[in-house]
């Protein structure tokens, strides 16, 4: 591990909103956020807008370090390195409430940082994250927990911090929220991550070079992908297919290489493929030594047989054998499951 | 192209090549007169580099992208960028399947030659 380097590893914030302003004749909500608004909370996060895609669903914009995706009734951000992700929260709450919606929920995610001693305050302690999370959020927010999920075998320790608040004790969300990390990506595989020498292309068309080289393209065929190549090395992308996300980030520097996979999907909708299948696809195209792959289930029914059957999949598929596996329920958003894999040879 | 466009007869006036403007198509009649005068060769006006760029007023990304938009119009004054609203043009947007936005279009001679989807101003250039 190398004594400094880009910080891979992101801080996850989701926010959801009441839906009882959105009507057929005004179906927008958050969408309505004009973009300067948008951009002006982004410079405070210390990021900016490389790429965007929209469609009939949500606005997909890939940042300078990570993703942004605005849905009628929910804003994901997702930053990585040392950007100062909580203070987007009083900001977006307040554009919110301009165009009449009002925060249903918040929930605020990570893994553990590879060089936490980088990180700036709040971000040195989960503690003092949560507190200033809170902080934000409106006293009327009785339903709060947070979380350190940390598995007792893994070395380095790698733990998943969730903290989540909401209005109700339901979870109002219908999609489960995936987020895979993998740390020391294959060198190989890590090497499509780098721009050429003699590079003539511009950055996105070296982006949809990563892209087809990678496999990427082939995690979900049905997706639009917008894409980004960052110089001298580094990828994102946003996946976009109907109202499903999915986002790809890429530090692949030997020494802190990471990557992150994450889509938000339903368990029951066959058509976009079986979850399993869709992992060991993402999973494969890096070829990592340490994985964490930690699974929100809101408003599904968890179902046990989904997480035995991607630790089969992985194992079978890939060689990865299940370290550990933590539940953690989370009132108003649902159950978080986070499995810990390495390669079988270990 | 040059200056002497202006005086041109069959071909509606906000149809011109004006350097460096975004021609904003508000129906579908002024659409047909923009998408026929292209394959109309003319020896005053000859507007055969066609760009049509696929917005909608939701279109968060397609805002963030339009100051660099215009930089790229400004340098291209010999095609015509016209600018299709896909929720007043429908069956535009539905013909050239303009549903992931936002999205740029191509056109030489009434064909499509290239599209840009997505908010990718160095891709644009190109």
């Amino acid at each position: 591990m190398a004594v400094s380097g880009f910080e891979g590893f992101e801080k996850r914030l989701e926010l959801r909103f009441f839906n009882d302003s959105i009507t057929n004749n005004n179906p927008m909500g958050l969408r309505l956020i004009d973009f300067e608004s948008l951009d002006q909370v982004l410079n405070e996060v210390q990021c900016t807008v490389v790429s965007a895609v929209a469609n009939h669903s949500f606005d997909a914009y890939v940042l300078s370090e990570s993703s942004l995706f605005v849905y009628p009734t929910k804003i994901i951000i997702k930053t990585c390195g040392t950007t100062q992700l909580l203070k987007s929260i009083r900001p977006l709450i307040h554009l919110a409430r301009n165009v009449n919606l009002t925060l249903r929920a918040c929930r605020y995610s990570r893994g553990s940082f590879i060089f936490p001693n980088s990180q700036p305050f709040p971000y040195t302690s989960f503690e003092d994250e949560v507190v200033i999370v809170e902080e934000s959020l409106p006293k009327s927010f009785r339903y709060r927990k947070a979380s350190v999920m940390t598995p007792s075998n893994s070395n380095p320790s790698r733990a998943w911090h969730v903290f989540t608040a909401s209005a109700d004790v339901e979870p109002d969300e219908t999609l489960v929220v995936v987020e895979v990390c993998m740390t020391e990506l294959d060198r190989v595989n890590a090497r499509s991550f780098f721009r050429r020498k003699g590079d003539e292309g511009n950055s996105d068309s070296a982006g949809k070079e990563m892209t087809r080289l990678s496999g990427i393209d082939m995690i979900n065929a049905n997706a639009f992908i917008c894409d980004f190549a960052f110089d001298p090395c580094g990828y994102s992308m946003n996946g976009v297919d109907g109202d499903r996300y999915s986002t790809i980030h890429v530090t692949p520097e030997d020494g802190f290489s990471y990557a992150s996979f994450e889509c938000g999907l339903s368990l029951y909708d066959g058509g976009h493929g079986d979850i399993a299948e869709v992992l060991a696809r993402a999973i494969d195209v890096f070829r990592p030594d340490c994985l964490s792959i930690a699974t929100t289930y809101n408003g599904e029914d968890y179902d046990h047989e989904v997480t035995k059957r991607v630790e089969r999949v992985l194992a079978k598929k890939l060689g990865l054998k299940c370290r550990s596996r933590l539940m953690d329920e989370f009132p108003g958003s649902g159950t978080v499951v986070y499995q810990s894999f390495t390669p079988r040879r270990k | 192209m040059g200056s002497n466009v202006s005086s041109v007869h069959d071909v509606p006036s906000s149809v011109e090549n004006k350097n460096g403007l975004v021609v904003e198509i508000e129906s579908r009649r002024q659409w047909r007169s923009v998408f026929d005068s292209m394959k109309v060769s003319n020896k005053l006006v000859h507007i055969y580099k066609l760009v049509i760029d696929f917005t909608a007023a939701w279109c968060g990304p397609c805002k963030a992208m339009e100051p660099r938009v215009k930089e790229i119009v400004s340098r291209y004054p010999e095609a015509v960028f016209a600018r299709v609203d896909v929720d007043k043009l429908m069956d535009v947007a539905g013909t050239y399947r303009a549903n992931t936005l936002p999205a740029f279009v191509f056109m030489k001679r009434g064909e499509e030659i290239d599209r840009v989807v997505g908010a990718k101003p160095d891709e644009l250039q190109n």
